[in-house]
């Protein structure tokens, strides 16, 4: 008796715990989607009508093309960026190597909310750090860069805080993946005569393949969820021209601005559809190219 | 030791497991503080600080028991919003709470009879006060004509500007009574300047895609995005004309505008610096910036109102803003009506806001000789009396549901505007942006119709 009823014991707070947290809010934030809702009384039942308002919604579909281009940008650029460091503290000839691991590292150790805030220190007009330097070093351009407030600027600055907050990351992984390259391929390749570049392109990088393939998606699952960083180097608005506006901000806005949560539910169910379908298409393209290799 | 008990989790998971249970037992074996008699909600530390020596007083004379909670203001909202949601009642509960106006327009989406708080109207009218408040300053605390808040203050936006810098370059900006000799005047300003070397003399702080100061001068003309009965007003031609005009005055050969990095401090620092010379200032910013700005600008700010585009335009608008309010779910609402009253309009209240240049919604209170006074810090100039004539004709300000969205389709197009601006000057601007904004307000009206509970919204 007391084994037939162990494992379910056993099992039991998971059990309890993914339902009460996971399986019944999204059920629940389904139906919510299908309906209009402002209070528990308040609640009409619409159908599809929220995800048919979205299809037409012009300033759903800025925040899915600003998400879309921080997304692709900010893996283009992590993932080179992350392997560089990389690469270049993982060379035994560099001295302090630890000290610089951890300085790069650490930045990420500080969150979202407060990379905003340095940066939106740092990118102020004439006074931020960024701006003073380029003024240094470029007078002709001077110390107003409107970094915040020009709609073509927004998504630079944030992928410049994304990627401080975020390339050390990369970095530590791939460390890890450098350092777990057999020595023995690199001494045959070079016995096969292969210079430095032949060894990185065909024993470096497929060994730390599946490392890659790791960063990317997590990146780009990520960068669909940008929320914080915007939120607040923006302070709460969806910046110049609407162009700081991401999709989770847009969900934010819904919900929590605007009270209907029926039809945030449906933002979200779309972000759940597209980082679907996105994460499809990577997975296809990185088995095409392993297949290719 | 054959007998000793074995976990075969390991000692880490007991120990944990046993810190768990006993942390439970300790949370369950607490007792809930007793809820005082009234509790009242508050998100700016100003307001929590004047409001104790009254709520003190309030107390010894009534004999009830108040509960004045400092909150942050987002989490306050998120606070209410899942009280409303819940229907929740009690120990937790707030009877009096303080809403920021931008904040306003998410609790007015239910119908008026659903909306979470106290209509406010007999009470106001069986007190006198109604009468007494400046009547526009109902306005964002109202759907379809029911007050649900008492508004805590006015706001009368006028334009400070350093009169040292324009006075060195021989203009008088306060006799631009309209926005275009006010461009004239800020341009003839900049190439003053421009002239002796000095490249980042902005005339004036606007912003080139945040809408703020846009939304103000569209106040002025009467316009409101979205009104209290959810009407769009986003396709009026007066917002195409003056969208048009501010994005000459933000991008192209005639712009006048420079941007600070937000905030008093730093607007201050550019204001010291002469980087920003000119910018729209509600009441409440003038305590802020006397402090940040301290000596450095001592005697070298005037206060003028607002110009206008057109005669029948309004030479001030409101920015910012504060509702007190009572929620429908309070057992003691006429105790609540009392405490709020005494909060906003006791004399100790009325005499706690005469120091740092917020006015009063109550009219009658304008008349403290106090108000007449001269400031040094400005030159001598009566700049409460200044804010008093403004504050008489403020325009009303509408905060509905879909205010918020009605300013990110705004952002975009007046986005599109400075980069036509930008790119062909501004020849044919008006008409590209009345286009625009016919897109924008269809799309918006369908939109509110499809999240309305109201009948006709949109």
């Amino acid at each position: 008796m007391q084994s037939r009823y162990a494992p379910y014991f056993f099992v039991a707070p998971f059990a309890i715990l993914f339902c009460l947290f996971f399986a019944y809010p999204l059920g629940r934030s389904i139906m919510l989607s299908l309906y209009k809702a402002a209070t528990p009384r308040m609640m009409q039942f619409v159908g599809l009508d929220n995800y048919r308002m979205l299809l037409k919604d012009r300033a759903f579909a800025a925040a899915v093309a600003n998400t879309t281009y921080f997304a692709l940008a900010f893996t283009l650029l992590q993932v080179p960026l992350s392997l560089g460091l990389a690469l270049a503290l993982n060379s035994r000839r560099l001295r302090f190597r630890q000290f610089f691991r951890f300085a790069f590292f650490s930045s990420n150790l500080v969150g979202n909310v407060f990379v905003a805030v340095i940066f939106s220190l740092l990118l102020a007009p004439r006074h931020g750090l960024i701006n003073r330097a380029i003024g240094a070093v470029l007078p002709r351009v001077g110390t107003e860069v409107p970094w915040l407030s020009n709609p073509w600027l927004v998504m630079p600055a944030i992928l410049m805080a994304a990627l401080w907050l975020s390339v050390g990351f990369g970095m530590i992984y791939l460390l890890a993946a450098l350092q777990g390259v057999d020595h023995e391929l690199y001494e045959a390749a070079e016995v096969d005569g292969a210079g430095r570049w032949k060894k990185f392109q065909h024993v470096t990088l497929p060994s730390i393949a599946p490392v890659l393939r790791y960063l990317m998606l997590v990146g780009l699952i990520g960068a669909f969820q940008l929320f914080e960083l915007p939120y607040v180097l923006f302070g709460q608005t969806t910046g110049p021209g609407g162009r700081a506006i991401t999709v989770v901000m847009y969900l934010f806005t819904w919900g929590f601005e605007m009270g209907d949560i029926g039809y945030a539910s449906a933002v979200g169910w779309a972000l759940v559809m597209i980082i679907f379908l996105v994460t499809l298409m990577q997975f296809r393209t990185l088995y095409r190219a392993r297949e290719a290799t | 030791m054959a007998g000793a008990m074995s976990f075969h989790l390991g000692k880490p998971i007991l120990v944990m497991a046993l810190v768990a249970v006993a942390c439970g037992a300790a949370l369950m074996a607490r007792r809930e503080p007793a809820r005082k008699d009234l509790v009242v909600w508050v998100f700016a530390e100003e307001h929590s600080r004047a409001y104790q020596p009254i709520i003190d007083g309030f107390e010894m004379r009534t004999g009830l028991s108040v509960d004045l909670k400092l909150m942050n203001e987002s989490a306050m909202g998120r606070s209410l919003q899942a009280i409303f949601a819940n229907e929740l009642r009690g120990a937790g509960v707030p009877d009096v709470v303080e809403v920021e106006i931008n904040r306003v327009g998410k609790f007015f989406r239910p119908p008026v009879r659903e909306v979470a708080f106290e209509p406010l109207r007999p009470m106001l009218e069986s007190s006198g006060l109604y009468e007494q408040i400046v009547p526009s300053r109902y306005a964002p605390y109202t759907k379809q004509g029911v007050i649900f808040g008492v508004p805590h203050d006015v706001h009368p936006v006028g334009i400070l500007y350093r009169e040292d810098l324009f006075r060195e370059a021989g203009i008088d900006l306060g006799a631009a009574g309209t926005w275009l000799e006010f461009q004239e005047a800020c341009l003839k300003f900049q190439a003053f300047w421009r002239g002796r070397g000095v490249k980042n003399r902005h005339a004036v702080e606007l912003y080139a895609a945040k809408v703020d100061y846009l939304v103000v001068m569209l106040m002025q003309r009467g316009v409101n995005l979205v009104d209290d009965y959810d009407r769009v007003h986003l396709d009026n031609p007066k917002v195409a004309e003056t969208v048009a005009f501010y994005a000459g005055c933000v991008a192209g050969a005639r712009r006048i505008a420079g941007e600070s990095s937000g905030g008093e401090g730093p607007l201050a620092r550019d204001v010291v610096d002469g980087n920003l010379c000119a910018f729209v200032c509600p009441d409440w910013r003038l305590a802020l910036l006397k402090e940040a700005g301290g000596d450095a600008l001592r005697g070298k700010l005037r206060l003028m109102p607002l110009p206008r585009s057109e005669a029948a335009d309004a030479p001030t608008a409101t920015y910012g803003g504060t509702m007190g309010a009572i929620l429908r779910s309070s057992p003691r609402k006429q105790e609540a009506w009392g405490l709020l009253r005494e909060l906003y309009f006791s004399h100790q209240s009325l005499a706690a806001r005469r120091s740092d240049h917020v006015l009063p919604p109550i009219r009658a209170a304008w008349d403290d000789p106090a108000y007449q006074r001269g400031d040094p810090y400005f030159g001598g100039q009566r700049i409460d009396s200044v804010l008093i004539e403004l504050a008489k004709q403020i325009p009303p300000r509408y905060v509905a549901p879909a205010s918020g969205i009605a300013g990110i389709y705004l952002s975009q197009v007046l986005w599109k505007a400075t980069r036509q601006v930008e790119r062909k000057g501004t020849e044919g601007l008006t008409s590209a942006c009345q286009v625009w904004l016919n897109e924008a307000a269809t799309d918006l009206r369908r939109r509110i119709a499809q999240m309305s509970f109201d009948e006709g919204g949109g």
